[in-house]
């Protein structure tokens, strides 16, 4: 496996993070697993796309990576120093290069604020050099850069679309000139043809400001087309880890398998011949989830040793890493040709 | 296939409320929350009507006294002992509103008892404003111990039969404005405090909470310049309410007969002295307090009504 | 004649001041056993088209044309009558299954509520077709089930539930509303699959509400693509998705990323939907059309039929919008 440190921006080594909730006087507090054991690292101009479905800690990740939420246990380094380590005035300096876009363009916007306002507030606390005149000259800058009409800048929140919301809630993550841009479900809650927009409006600005995406979603479509690799996670664990084409062509581990048909295909003469083998059951409990392998319960190639063992990462060739015992196995079975194959 | 035309943002299909375009570069100004709450406050007759009668009422204290005939104190001998036939309110006397039972004038009281019972309702409220809102707000916000500690002195304090302690404040350090104030201030921002944590609470599980700290935004910094400004609508409107509150506290001290000393009087002492003397046929000395008394109460919650309607962020 | 025939039926609300039109004279019709998806996106109307067959409008909210089902009108029945329609004949169940049901209510209950009130059936007989009602929508262990509160039961089982009370009463007609957007892909799966086996078992005609594309092509036999208020284009699943006559529906197709090939680009729509109270004059659609002409700007286009079969469109552009050789690929 070919580690080029030189190009490497981020390293996240052995993340977990338990939340406790619950429990009052009387009964003990629940532990919740949110994440365990997360390593992984992300290259300088990739997009890494982070899927799963609830309970995965896809969100939870990603705001542990920019220190939003603190991590039990691992490291989270950056351009080699584990952010974990800094004193809050240190991490506040770093925020400058690690910017977040929410899911919920309106709520992630202050509603008293005017877009000029919202934008330009990372500028006057992590550019505090920086006069009137500079900041507004780079907010109508960003806000032409992001399609927005300048002439909107005393414009309130309540006043725009979604599509048009989100765009300023790129801009404020934009503005400071981040390198790294953890992107938290940002089309989520748009309309499909705004949607298309915004991806195309992230991917050219992504080769514009030469950044570096975390792109976390559910919607397996929407990752394939903005991501050069991708990480899957179930019930806080990783399950695999490789490139677009070989997830999606090609996925080892039966979890991606099974999310891969399941996703619903705009065809209707594709969809008809589909052999679809819904995956029974339902997402377990993060609280109790099940022993060994997470995804055991749900797993038709399940064997008894499943339940004894959490699956290492192994590798499959090339980056690829796989989290599962039978993984080889699978492959060879009679059957599983891989969709280039049966195209 | 379908042309792929670049980002744009028409301004048909962009601008809600479409304008045309001013020029190649003016900012076009917002139609911030609150211009929308304005609006619909208006609508609101009543809140509006309310409005109107209380700047009204403020006016009139202003603006009475210059064409009051008897000032708050000068008594007027020649009615002494016959205020039943001679005090009653008429304009040749220059006692417009009548005579109390000494021979004062109730028109210029009345204009001091309000003003008095204004000014201790609104400075109350707004002090109870002020400290109620940092507090909760920090509470709130910051949680934990602190939040915990915090809430805990509220409750301890609240829980002292405070009218008690009042009256004995005024009984040990004397009936002065002062004393008054300080021990209605004491209590009212108790309520506020509370008020204002809840929705903190709510408030900074928001997500452009965290977008602010997410572009590093120091605590305090994201107390005062994202919290406190999405709570003023509930603040505005717990105070309104909390003015009359107020007023009938005071209006009730001094009913007792502890609150405001003589010459000066409040609402509430005027309505005290008024019951009185009702039996001697002498309604206009009660009359006329308790009929500013009840338009103002009425008013302020007609108005804080409407206030929390119009800030109602349902109708967004 | 068919189970359900909808003519020109419109949609507005009174606000303070002024009255503002959701929908404008949509029609549509609906076989037995057939079903269809209404396909837009924010304003474009079709949430409230499904509403106001059941009548479910706000208060403020008026409609006027015609629904017609099983040949009777049914569109500002009087309540009374209207329950009867309810739940008997039309069923619905909503997008977000943690809301749609009573939290204090046992699940059990509930649905032996629906059987009590609407066939007066006996309490132990309600029971025992409810139970095998949960059984039907493939939630295992249906007994204990019957017996838990609804936030006991995951977003899943929720919905499966809510599909359970819905089919209660052998309705003829269901309508889903975004029935799968708030759940997880794998889940998502599943509930089109019982969609699927359920339609054919109880021979239930279903109107399905969604943007989801995919969902429509593998569910749906007809579709109907409605526009800031307005219908642009009806027809069977397979001839629009292959040989889509209203820009609008061309845009969205390309859209809607394809989780099998990954594109370079996405063929978005520019601009952003209209506001309602501030149509464009002349075609709605106009302002992000790529085909449009003259006529486009001043006249708004009448939803015609045209071709062979049934499909209608509301669009001034005459000729194909998919090259034919692209439909043989």
């Amino acid at each position: 496996m070919s580690i080029d440190t030189t190009n490497e921006l981020l390293r996240v080594e052995n993340l977990s993070k338990t939340f406790s909730i619950g429990g009052g006087m009387f009964r003990p507090k629940l532990k919740l697993k949110a994440l365990q054991d997360i390593s992984f690292s992300i290259q300088r101009g990739e997009t890494l796309g982070i899927v799963g479905e609830s309970g995965c800690g896809k969100s939870t990740l990603g705001r542990c990576i920019l220190q939003l939420l603190r991590a039990d246990e691992g490291r989270v380094l950056w351009l080699g120093k584990n952010l974990l380590d800094l004193d809050p005035e240190a991490m506040r300096r770093k925020r400058r290069d690690l910017q977040i876009i929410f899911q919920d363009p309106q709520a992630s916007l202050n509603p008293r604020m005017t877009v000029g306002e919202i934008i330009s507030d990372p500028l006057k606390t992590l550019l505090p050099e920086l006069n009137a005149a500079q900041r507004r000259q780079r907010v109508t800058d960003m806000m032409e850069a992001v399609g927005l009409q300048p002439e909107m800048i005393n414009r309130y929140p309540h006043e725009f679309s979604g599509g048009q919301a989100q765009r300023i809630g790129i801009a404020r993550a934009l503005i400071t000139e981040p390198k790294l841009i953890v992107c938290d479900e940002p089309v989520s809650a748009l309309d499909v043809s705004i949607q298309a927009q915004i991806l195309n409006l992230l991917s050219e600005l992504k080769d514009q400001f030469g950044l570096t995406l975390i792109f976390i979603s559910h919607n397996l479509s929407v990752v394939r087309h903005v991501s050069d690799r991708i990480l899957v996670l179930y019930l806080g664990r990783m399950v695999e880890l490789a490139s677009g084409a070989q997830l999606y062509d090609d996925p080892k581990h039966p979890y991606t398998k099974a999310l891969l048909t399941a996703v619903p295909i705009a065809d209707p003469k594709r969809a008809r011949q589909r052999n679809i083998d819904a995956l029974q059951g339902e997402i377990p409990s993060p609280i109790n989830p099940p022993s060994g392998c997470a995804f055991r319960t749900r797993c038709r190639y399940a064997i008894a040793r499943c339940a004894e063992i959490r699956p290492p990462l192994e590798n499959a060739g090339g980056d690829r890493l796989v989290a599962c015992i039978r993984w080889e196995e699978i492959d060879h079975m009679p059957g599983m040709e891989s969709a280039q194959e049966r195209a | 296939m379908l042309a792929d035309v670049r980002v744009e943002t028409n301004t048909a299909a962009a601008a809600p409320s479409a304008e045309p375009q001013v020029g190649p570069a003016a900012p076009i100004k917002g139609r911030s929350l609150w211009q929308d709450a304005g609006a619909r406050f208006i609508r609101n007759r009543a809140a509006l009507v309310s409005v109107i009668v209380l700047a009204l009422i403020v006016v009139f204290t202003f603006v009475g006294p210059l064409v009051a005939a008897w000032s708050i104190e000068k008594i007027d001998w020649s009615i002494i002992g016959m205020v039943a036939q001679k005090g009653q309110p008429s304009l040749a006397t220059g006692h417009y509103f009548g005579a109390d039972e000494v021979g004062r004038d109730l028109y210029s009281r009345v204009i001091q008892g309000t003003q008095i019972s204004l000014a201790v309702g609104i400075l109350g409220s707004a002090v109870a404003v002020i400290v109620g809102t940092l507090y909760g707000a920090v509470a709130g916000y910051f949680g934990g111990r602190l939040d915990s500690a915090m809430m805990r002195f509220v409750d301890i304090i609240y829980s002292i039969p405070f009218l008690f302690i009042l009256i004995l404040m005024l009984i040990m350090f004397g009936r002065s404005f002062v004393v008054l104030f300080m021990g209605i201030g004491l209590i009212s921002w108790l309520g506020m405090s509370r008020v204002v944590r809840g929705q903190t609470l709510t408030l900074k599980n928001r997500e452009f909470v965290e977008a602010a700290i997410a572009t590093g935004v120091k605590p305090l910094a994201v107390v005062f310049r994202h919290i406190v400004p999405n709570l003023l609508g509930i603040v505005v409107v717990y105070a309104t309410l909390l003015i009359p509150e107020i007023i009938l506290l005071e209006s009730f001290i001094s009913f007792l007969g502890l609150g405001i000393q003589e010459p000066n009087t409040s609402l509430g002492a005027l309505i005290s002295e008024g019951a009185q003397t009702m039996q001697y046929g002498e309604l206009w000395q009660i009359g006329f307090p308790l009929g500013f008394f009840v338009v103002i109460l009425f008013a302020f919650f007609f108005a804080g009504d409407g206030l929390r309607d119009a800030l109602d962020p349902k109708d967004r | 004649m068919p189970l359900l025939d909808v003519t020109d039926l419109s949609i507005g609300f009174h606000m303070p001041g002024r009255d503002l039109k959701v929908v404008d004279k949509v029609s549509f019709a609906l076989e037995q056993g057939e079903t269809l998806a209404i396909v837009g996106e924010s304003g474009s109307g079709k949430t409230q088209t499904a509403f106001s067959l059941i009548g479910l409008l706000a208060q403020n909210g008026y409609s006027t044309g015609s629904v017609k089902f099983e040949g009777r009108e049914i569109l500002n029945l009087k309540e009374s009558e209207l329950n009867r329609v309810r739940a008997e004949k039309i069923a619905m169940i909503f997008q977000d299954p943690m809301t749609s049901l009573n939290p204090y209510i046992r699940v059990g209950d509930q649905l032996v509520e629906v059987l009590q009130l609407h066939k007066n059936m006996p309490r132990a007989q309600a029971q025992a077709e409810a139970i095998r009602m949960l059984d039907a929508v493939k939630l295992a262990d249906a007994r204990n089930i019957f017996n838990r509160y609804p936030h006991e039961c995951s977003g899943g089982m929720r919905q499966r539930i809510m599909i359970a009370m819905a089919l209660l009463c052998r309705p003829k007609l269901l309508i889903a509303d975004e029935p799968t957007t708030a759940l997880d892909v794998t889940v998502q799966a599943q509930m089109l699959d019982l969609f699927r086996s359920l339609t054919a078992e109880f021979g239930t005609a279903l109107i399905i509400i969604t943007h989801d594309l995919g969902v429509v092509a593998g569910l749906a036999d007809r579709m109907l693509v409605m526009y800031a208020g307005r219908a642009v284009e009806t027809g069977t699943v397979t001839d629009l998705f292959y040989d889509p006559r209203h820009p609008y529906t061309l845009g969205l197709l390309n859209s809607t990323p394809n989780v099998e090939v990954k594109t370079e680009r996405l063929n978005s729509i520019s601009g952003s939907p209209p506001n309602l109270e501030q149509l464009p004059r002349g075609c709605a659609f106009h302002p992000r059309c790529a085909f449009r002409f003259e006529r486009c700007f001043a006249e708004v286009p009448q939803l015609l039929d045209f071709g062979a079969g049934d499909r209608r469109k509301a669009c001034h552009y005459a000729k194909p919008l998919v090259a034919a050789e692209e439909n043989a690929a």
